[in-house]
């Protein structure tokens, strides 16, 4: 490992542990030691849906995974994370979608700045991919970094479009 | 079908689809989707939406086709 990457080590593990700290001081700051997610019963359902849409999501990209590799398609041990982890990915995007779609991804009463910590997530994962794609060590991580970053984005455009939607929602129209 | 009395019920209390959902504690979109017969409440929230607006359960949820 060179000193290049120790340093973002460094700093990654300083930026976790300060996060962990603020936390702990929001917990005890506010007595809650659990973050209830408030979603009404409608919300919940399709919620429901949405896990169910994802989960099958998945297994239909594990589906033509399997096809594909018996048809000819080696992976070597380099890029089976990558693309294992890819899956998850897929399915949490076709849910996020999902959920957006029906209205039942944002709690009741969410407030901006907790949107702000998955574009503050998005933004450091590009910034870590880009590291990653141009060190000298350069490995597969990199791909897992863009994957949660396209995740991100994708969460990002659907919560956009639900803003711009709600924003121009009047009681006669829907 | 669509719940017009629901409707009626919350215009005759001047009230908006925001302001009956912050009543009841759910989203704007939830009593949207009721009042256009998208989404059957369950009878809790349809006993909040009686409760919000002084209805009688068959007063906002009988069907009109059926005698209660």
């Amino acid at each position: 490992m060179n000193h290049h990457n120790q340093v973002f080590i460094v700093i990654g593990l300083a930026v976790a542990f300060a996060a962990l700290f603020f936390l702990l001081l929001l917990v005890v700051r506010k007595k809650q030691l659990i973050i209830k997610a408030e979603y009404d019963e409608r919300q919940v359902a399709a919620r429901g849906k949405a896990f169910r849409a994802g989960f099958f999501a998945m297994v239909l990209y594990f589906g033509v995974l399997m096809v594909v590799s018996i048809f000819g398609l080696e992976l070597t041990v380099k890029y089976t994370v990558p693309v294992i982890f890819g899956g998850i990915i897929f399915g949490t995007a076709v849910f996020a979608v999902m959920a957006v779609i029906h209205d039942a991804y944002f709690q009741l009463h969410e407030k901006k700045s907790q949107q702000y910590t998955l574009i503050l997530m998005t933004v450091a994962n590009i910034a870590s991919g880009l590291t990653n794609y141009f060190s000298e060590e350069s490995s597969v991580v990199f791909f897992l970094n863009f994957l949660c970053a396209g995740l991100g984005i994708v969460i990002l455009a659907a919560s956009l479009l639900h803003q711009k939607k709600a924003a121009g929602y009047t009681e006669d129209t829907e | 079908m669509k719940n017009l009395r629901l409707k009626a019920a919350r215009a005759a209390k001047d009230l908006s689809q925001q302001q009956l959902a912050d009543l009841v504690g759910v989203s704007r979109q939830t009593i949207n989707a009721i009042e256009l017969g998208n989404y059957n409440p369950t009878i809790k929230l349809c006993l909040a939406l009686c409760k919000a607006l002084d209805k009688t359960l068959d007063e906002l949820f009988w069907e009109d086709n059926e005698t209660p």
